[in-house]
């Protein structure tokens, strides 16, 4: 399977990350490496288009960021859902599952 | 809400931002930090495993700039960049920068001064609950129903028992008092006042409390309510001093209150009462007191009732008034008066006039700001399609241009405050006793923002239009056209409205403000009838002890012997009034030999006491008979001066000298006789003609109540200021117990006579001035302008071989056409406004042909200075630089 690249629907990037954080604060390195395990190497994020999209969900106000230590005692920013992430995670599954199921009965169709 | 946390977020980035940054690159280390870990882990070499982490990573650079973006940081960072791209620019052009700059603070600063005073005087509400019901009342004559004069007590008393307009009608009399105590004998002003008189005007003592009615009896007045001033002047503002007692006059008054600190009493006063005392009503009243007409009335009308109905009912009253006692209310009837036009009907067309000035001003600084800028946007024509044909979009171009008049309009605005600030206090420095003062004049900041707002407008669309102007299918021809710069005919033309509008307005306030001068010239040539040269005033107030019938021959006397000993006096005397002053006393007469005329028509006369030495003093010619000695006391027959203006008017062909004046009726009357005739003085100031007047004489006990709170005139062969110390001195020697206060030079009483007229001048002048400054900078661009854009058409003519000469011509030729069709239109515009000058030019016609006839030339000869500079350098370019330049 090719890897995603930056192309890969910026809105989807938003969701997985969010989903991500949904199960515990994490740093930036941390979201990449949480979403290729996942994804079992099928999604690899581009780092750089990771940071903007940090970046903007806090200016959104939708995930909060903190200065906390590393699992190997480094500084670094930890990030978290807000509750309006925590909504947003929600409608934002809800209605990429609608998409997926439709996508997925189309595919089986033709 | 969301936008508003939004907000908030960005905010708090944009302001740490260096701290942001810092976090920004450490958080991207630390990423490139583990990955080098974890490609170390598996394997890869240190040094490798860094460079491949990098690798992958790729532009750091370019991901922090889109995590700038997505903080909103460009925008702000644009924003920075176009605030000192525009400082920058207007860096590069002082001249235009310090230009619009100082249009901007003159436009604003003048407006907002003036306006603050307008406000405070004729705007703003007086200090009183419900202001609009208070009213002065008067009584009146027939002929005059519109000049008020002072009320006698039974006709106040009548008004009150018979006319329903009125909720309260309260009177007070103004007197001078003396303050005893630890410290030096104070003199204060005092006014008596009718136990209802806080109640009239809806005001409370802030401490204690007002009058009862018990209190206005006779013996029961020894009761004081003090002024706020007063009460922390010397009292050190102390809430005991309710209870406590102060010696008034001689005499011991309780304190029973301390009036509001906004209450300035009289309204409209320079110097508000320091004491209120009650108005006794008299025990005993004489038919004759409905004669004596010394009583202030101020009302608070019915709620609903307004000042014109009152008029009514109380004119019905003194109708019947007249019926019942013609011997005092002959031809005599009522003026009700809404206060603020009693305080501020004077001052209105002044102001008025004033604020219309300032006005044309703000539109001249308005079109010179206008006029900078529209050059400025044609010089920028080029520019500004260069950046189009390079890419760059409308919007950057407007957000640059925006920055760059916000830049100005806040620095503009910045200096135009500081102006007003500065204005408003100079104006109320000038403004002292020629305004009434009805309160602090502060900076009215309402008005400064409005002005502000307006400016800044002004500044942001003229400054931003030629960002838009430059269509975007006009780029090419812009660029093309730019390069030879032709001139934008329609920006050409609107600059040169611009200047002619200019020119026209500065010529109206230049003729203005040149009526008002000749009118002041002419007024400084009337002859005062006074010799004021070293001649020191100052008022004196004698302690109610003192006032008894030895006043004249124990103490004033004396004192004027001691002060003429006083080395470098010359001669020394006391006058119940100073002439050039406001104040007056005045009443009917007859003359001897004559038939008594009908009641109420006997003519009128100023009345004044004055001791010996009074007329040399002032210098002031005896021209018949004799002036007054110590001799012409008590126990002579009652003696007058009189002065030529009575002479001339009651004595026609004769000699007046050894004839008698009388007062009173047909029936029953008093005879003074005549023993002098002396020069005319005018009385009310050097703008008003001098009346028919008689002196009593000062030595004479019977006139004692003219020397109550007289004032001392000193001729000396010093300046004014050095007999001070020891006129002082020599009054704390003879009667330490009598205060001297208000010490001025004659010269100054007669200044201060013309003091409104005098402030009316110097305003109008000011702003002609700065109009005219405006208006020559404004044309000044536009021709020089003019020039820079022919120097290429003058380079031909001259290479065609037109002279030098020529080319001025040429130049000045369009400037001077700018310039008289500014003049004929101002000339129109003064002409049609100069009605409302009337009320203020003294002595010349406001169509004065001397002032129409020179300011225009004034105005043609300024336009020229303007153009020659610009015409000269026209005439001077090179034709072959100027070719070669093409």
């Amino acid at each position: 399977m090719a890897p995603v690249t930056r192309d890969f629907l910026q809105g989807t990037l938003d969701l997985l990350i969010l989903r991500t954080l949904a199960q515990g604060p994490l740093h930036g390195w941390g979201v990449s490496q949480r979403i290729q395990q996942l994804s079992r190497d099928a999604l690899q994020i581009q780092q750089g288009s990771l940071y903007p999209a940090l970046h903007r969900l806090e200016d959104q106000g939708l995930i909060r960021a903190e200065w906390g230590t590393s699992e190997n005692n480094r500084r670094a920013k930890y990030y978290s859902l807000t509750h309006d992430g925590e909504r947003q995670l929600a409608a934002d599954l809800s209605s990429w599952r609608r998409f997926a199921d439709a996508v997925q009965l189309v595919l089986q169709l033709a | 809400m969301r936008f508003l946390a939004t907000l908030w977020r960005r905010l708090r980035v944009a302001l740490g931002r260096r701290r942001f940054e810092h976090d920004l690159d450490d958080e991207l280390r630390f990423h490139l930090e583990m990955q080098a870990r974890q490609l170390e882990a598996r394997g890869v070499p240190r040094a490798d495993a860094w460079a491949q982490a990098r690798r992958t990573f790729g532009s750091t650079a370019r991901y922090k700039d889109e995590v700038r973006d997505a903080r909103g940081l460009t925008g702000a960072d644009d924003v920075l960049r176009d605030f000192r791209l525009g400082a920058r620019s207007l860096a590069r052009t002082p001249l235009f920068t310090a230009l619009a700059l100082l249009t901007f603070a003159l436009g604003i600063g003048a407006n907002t001064a003036v306006f603050s005073v307008v406000n405070a005087i004729l705007l703003r509400p007086l200090p009183f609950p419900e202001a609009d019901r208070l009213v002065r009342v008067y009584e009146a004559m027939k002929s005059t129903p519109e000049q008020g004069w002072s009320v006698s007590r039974p006709n106040l008393e009548d008004w009150r028992a018979q006319s329903r307009s009125f909720e309260q009608l309260a009177a007070y009399q103004s007197a001078g008092a003396v303050l005893g105590g630890d410290d030096a004998a104070e003199r204060l002003s005092a006014a008596l006042v009718t136990p209802n008189l806080f109640a009239t005007l809806g005001v409370r003592p802030q401490l204690g409390r007002g009058f009862t009615d018990d209190e206005a009896q006779p013996g029961h007045g020894e009761v004081a309510v003090l002024g706020d001033g007063l009460w922390r002047r010397r009292f050190g503002a102390d809430p005991s001093i309710v209870g406590r007692t102060i010696r008034l006059d001689g005499g011991s008054y309780r304190v029973i209150g301390v009036a509001p600190a906004e209450l300035r009493f009289p309204i409209g006063s320079p110097r508000p009462a320091d004491v209120f005392v009650p108005l006794t009503v008299p025990t005993a009243v004489p038919p004759s007191a409905r004669g004596q007409h010394s009583l202030s009335v101020i009302g608070r009308l019915a709620p609903g009732a307004i000042a014109a109905d009152a008029n009514t009912e109380l004119r019905a009253i003194a109708a019947r008034l007249e019926q019942a006692y013609p011997d005092f209310q002959a031809n005599r009837t009522t003026f009700v008066q809404p206060l603020r036009e009693s305080v501020a009907g004077r001052v209105r067309p002044a102001l008025l006039v004033l604020l219309g000035a300032v006005g044309l001003v703000l539109l001249i600084s308005c079109a010179n700001v206008a006029n900078l800028l529209v050059a400025r946007a044609v010089a920028r024509r080029k520019d500004v399609a260069v950046r189009l044909a390079l890419g760059a979009t409308r919007g950057q171009l407007v957000r640059q241009y925006l920055a760059e008049s916000a830049l100005i309009a806040l620095g503009g605005a910045l200096l135009g405050a500081t102006a007003a600030h500065w204005g408003v206090r100079v104006l109320a420095a000038m403004s002292d006793r020629a305004l009434p003062m009805l309160g602090p004049i502060a900076l009215d900041l309402r008005v400064l923002a409005f002005l502000l707002a307006v400016t800044v407008l002004c500044a942001i669309v003229f400054g931003v239009a030629p960002a838009l102007q430059v269509r975007g299918g006009h780029v090419r021809g812009a660029m093309a056209g730019a390069g030879r710069s032709t001139a934008s005919g329609q920006q050409q033309r609107v600059r040169s409205a611009l200047v002619v509008g200019q020119i026209a307005l500065s010529l109206v306030l230049l003729v203005g403000a040149g009526l008002l001068m000749r009118g002041f010239l002419l007024l400084q040539r009337n002859e005062t009838g006074v010799q004021a040269e070293r001649v020191l005033t100052a008022h004196l107030e004698v302690p109610g002890s003192l006032v008894g019938p030895g006043l004249p021959g124990q103490t004033m006397l004396p004192l004027l012997e001691r002060i003429r000993a006083v080395p470098g006096v010359r001669e020394a005397g006391l006058t119940s009034l100073l002439p050039m002053d406001a104040a007056g006393t005045n009443g009917n007469y007859w003359v001897d030999r004559r038939p008594w005329p009908p009641q109420g028509s006997e003519p009128l006369a100023e009345m004044r006491v004055v001791t010996p030495g009074y007329f040399a003093a002032l210098g002031i010619p005896v021209l018949a008979g004799r002036s007054f000695t110590v001799a012409d006391d008590s126990l002579q027959p009652l003696r007058v001066v009189i002065n030529q203006a009575l002479a001339k008017h009651a004595f026609p062909g004769e000699d007046p000298v050894g004839r008698h004046v009388l007062f009173g009726t047909a029936q029953q009357s008093t005879a003074f006789e005549i023993v002098g005739v002396v020069g005319d003085v005018r009385q009310y100031g050097l703008d008003q003609p001098a009346q028919e007047e008689m002196y009593f004489s000062g030595a004479d006990a019977r006139q004692r109540w003219g020397l109550v709170s007289p004032t001392l005139v000193v001729k000396g062969d010093l300046p004014e200021s050095a007999l001070i110390p020891a006129v002082r001195a020599a009054v704390q020697e003879v009667a330490p117990e009598i205060p001297l206060y208000d010490i001025r030079s004659m010269q100054a009483v007669i200044d201060r006579s013309v003091a409104a007229r005098r402030l009316n001048l110097w305003l109008l002048a000011i702003f002609a001035g700065v109009a005219v400054v405006l208006t020559a900078s404004g044309l000044y661009g536009v021709i020089a302008y003019l020039v820079e854009q022919r120097t290429r058409e003058i380079g031909i003519r001259m290479a065609l071989g037109a002279e030098r000469a020529r080319v001025m011509r040429l130049v000045l030729g369009r400037g001077m056409a700018l310039a008289g069709a500014g003049v004929v239109l101002g000339i129109a515009g003064a002409l049609a406004l100069s009605r409302v000058l009337a009320s203020l030019v003294y002595g010349v016609s406001t169509r004065d042909p001397l002032v129409f006839g020179t300011v225009p030339v004034l105005v043609a000869i300024i336009a020229l200075a303007a153009c020659l500079v610009p015409a000269w350098r026209g005439s001077r370019v090179d034709p072959i630089v100027v070719l070669r330049a093409e």
